[in-house]
């Protein structure tokens, strides 16, 4: 079984093509709520911790989140360690895990990225030795795209310019496999994906959330601490769809460039994998889904193996297949 | 009933969770206007009281489950293991039918199944709350030397959700030879908040963990107030901590967060240390999302699921002197 779904994300060997999206899995909390066989046998292929900052964050004023129909919108705001508290207390824990980890950074200034870059290379680097004996176990995920923070964040994510900026600066710095997640929010996704692969990205992940806005159903005000939020769930699987095929079509089919694809939106079920993968994606990240539940994206590898068999095709026929 | 895979809270163990699993529905009970659903939890690990689950029926159309205190175990009483049919996997939740994924919970019949994932989180814990008076270096005002103590629990409509399960894991206790470290209560009170007769039906759930609680030795009485006056003393649960509460008792209310904050003043006053379940819009229940928080007395912010949802009143409100 487990053969038949191996893949490789760049120089990432992967077990099966389902990971976590950013944000969405907390494996060390979850080790203490349920128990460490969690961090023993994880219940993905490779695992994407929270984005981490050069400083620390609180995170946005609560409410933080608010179930929609088919979904939910979250308005947390990237709370972290900061880079240099996680890479001394999770960093060493994560690589230990013995599955590919790539770490997620966000800047809210375009140099900050070069840093955090540069920061995660070295102390992978003390820890693992030279980069060709940890590019294979380590990657750097750009976060250009998250919609809840005042600054930074998303806001690279929707200019061509800064977006460029931010990716050839990170690339500098950094010598591994380097995936930027793009936002949804944009008027042309091709656009921006195309610029990030100029810019040096190796991969993209496609999407980060959907921006929205609830109201208090009692004081019509906004609901959320932070105002809008970010819509994820089933609600926005058909717009990641869209986002995924129309990068592919552009990027691979029309450009042969190549690129992998780690896709995300909505991923509850084997055929939300299914439909992913057929689009372009050779990756699938689980999302809020995991908040239902935490073994979500293994369940779901174990039910793409059954439908490989079924369908008597490799795990590479589906990738793109609906082009 | 005491099969060796389950390693429970009681035992000193973490509780152990393999995966979210499918419950089926055993029992469904109305008290009032809240429905109490028995569900059998295959590998059930026994739960800390005031711990919760998160609950979503199979079918449900609400995309997040919803995080519910475990009401009680093997049944109402279940200390002494007699009861047919019942077994250590029956897991009893209290349900207040007020938005769209609590009315599925409420409306599933026998048979049907629910999602189950717990026990989760921080809750009463007895070692703290119950620890010998001589032991509670942490709270000076928690009573005279040896004199023993009384445990008052505070209620608020649903929030009597969690003190079957307390009650039934005290009365365990008291049944049991008295520990070094754990006490046992002069007297257990309970103050049950309701806002009419149509909640105060639920005070009845307290009915078989009370009697327990009174075999093992461990005299108790239950007070009911109702906003409307239409059941026990007419007004709110909070007058009755009032006039209840002196220095020395241990507290632990469970309730709305301007009940509990105004229990807290009223412990604070008295000199009575006091732990509270507390809740907030939760989506994972593990950690993970950051969704849960809560502003705490010094400015941090923390995840009611991890960090609660049981807390002292000190870290949740406000040192004693500061609160008074």
């Amino acid at each position: 079984m487990r053969s038949m779904l191996q893949c490789e994300l760049g120089p990432l060997v992967l077990e099966h093509p389902l990971i976590n999206a950013s944000g969405t899995l907390d494996l060390l909390e979850l080790a203490e709520a349920v128990g460490n066989h969690v961090l023993s046998d994880p219940p993905l292929a490779a695992y994407v911790p929270k984005t981490v900052t050069l400083e620390a964050r609180a995170g946005n004023i609560p409410p933080r989140i608010a179930e929609q129909p088919a979904g939910m919108l979250n308005s947390v705001g990237l709370p972290n360690e900061g880079i240099h508290e996680f890479l001394h207390s999770k960093l060493p824990a994560f690589m230990a895990l013995g599955l590919p980890l790539i770490v997620n950074v966000a800047g809210f200034q375009v140099e900050e990225y070069r840093t955090l870059a540069g920061r995660v290379a070295q102390e992978v680097t003390l820890l693992a030795g030279p980069p060709p004996a940890w590019r294979s176990r380590v990657a750097l995920e750009l976060n250009v795209s998250c919609p809840n923070v005042e600054r930074g964040g998303m806001a690279f994510g929707c200019a061509r310019d800064s977006l460029t900026r931010v990716i050839c600066g990170a690339r500098e710095a950094w010598p591994g496999f380097l995936i930027v997640k793009l936002t949804p929010n944009v008027t042309d996704i091709v656009e921006m994906a195309t610029a990030a692969v100029d810019a040096g990205a190796d991969a993209l992940a496609l999407v980060n959330t959907f921006k929205g806005l609830t109201l208090d159903p009692t004081s019509l005000r906004p609901l959320l601490g932070g105002v809008t939020g970010g819509l994820s769930g089933p609600a926005v699987k058909p717009l990641a769809l869209r986002c995924v095929y129309e990068v592919h079509a552009a990027l691979n089919v029309g450009a042969g460039r190549g690129v992998p694809l780690i896709g995300m939106g909505g991923v509850t079920e084997v055929q939300d994998v299914l439909d992913l993968l057929a689009c372009g994606a050779s990756v699938v990240a689980v999302g809020a889904g995991l908040f239902r539940d935490p073994w979500l994206a293994a369940k779901l590898a174990g039910g793409l193996a059954e439908e490989l068999l079924a369908r008597g095709v490799g795990l590479t026929d589906l990738v793109g297949c609906a082009h | 009933m005491n099969s060796p895979e389950f390693t429970t809270h009681a035992e000193g163990k973490r509780p152990l969770i393999r995966s979210r699993v499918s419950a089926r529905v055993n029992e469904v009970q109305a008290y009032g206007e809240y429905i109490r659903l028995r569900l059998r939890v295959p590998g059930w690990p026994g739960a800390p009281a005031g711990s919760f689950s998160l609950l979503q029926t199979e079918l449900s159309r609400c995309f997040l489950p919803r995080p519910y205190s475990v009401h009680c175990e093997g049944g109402d009483g279940g200390t002494d293991g007699d009861r047919v049919g019942v077994s250590r996997e029956d897991v009893d939740f209290l349900v207040d039918p007020v938005g769209p994924a609590s009315r599925e919970l409420a409306s599933v019949a026998p048979g049907d199944r629910v999602w189950v994932l717990g026990p989760l989180g921080r809750g009463f814990e007895l070692g703290e709350i119950c620890a010998r008076p001589r032991a509670v270096a942490l709270c000076p005002a928690a009573g005279v030397r040896g004199k023993g103590f009384r445990l008052v629990l505070v209620a608020g409509g649903v929030g009597v959700a969690p003190f079957p399960l307390l009650l039934q894991q005290l009365a365990s206790v008291a049944a049991a030879e008295p520990g070094e470290a754990v006490g046992v209560p002069s007297e257990v009170v309970v103050l049950a908040g309701f806002r009419d007769a149509g909640q105060a039906a639920a005070v009845r759930t307290l009915d078989e963990t009370t009697e327990s609680l009174r075999r093992s030795g461990v005299p108790s009485r239950v007070l009911v107030t109702t906003e409307d006056g239409s059941v026990g003393r007419s007004g709110l649960v909070t007058g009755a901590a009032e006039e209840e509460v002196r220095a020395g008792d241990r507290v632990a209310a469970c309730g709305p967060h301007g009940m509990a904050e105004a229990v807290w003043r009223i412990c604070a006053t008295a000199g009575a240390p006091a732990w509270f379940s507390l809740e907030a819009r939760m989506a994972c229940g593990v950690g993970s999302c950051h969704g849960c928080v809560l502003r705490m007395a010094d400015g941090r912010l923390v995840r009611v699921c991890r960090r609660g949802p049981v807390m002292r009143g000190e870290e949740a409100f406000g040192a004693l002197d500061a609160a008074v």
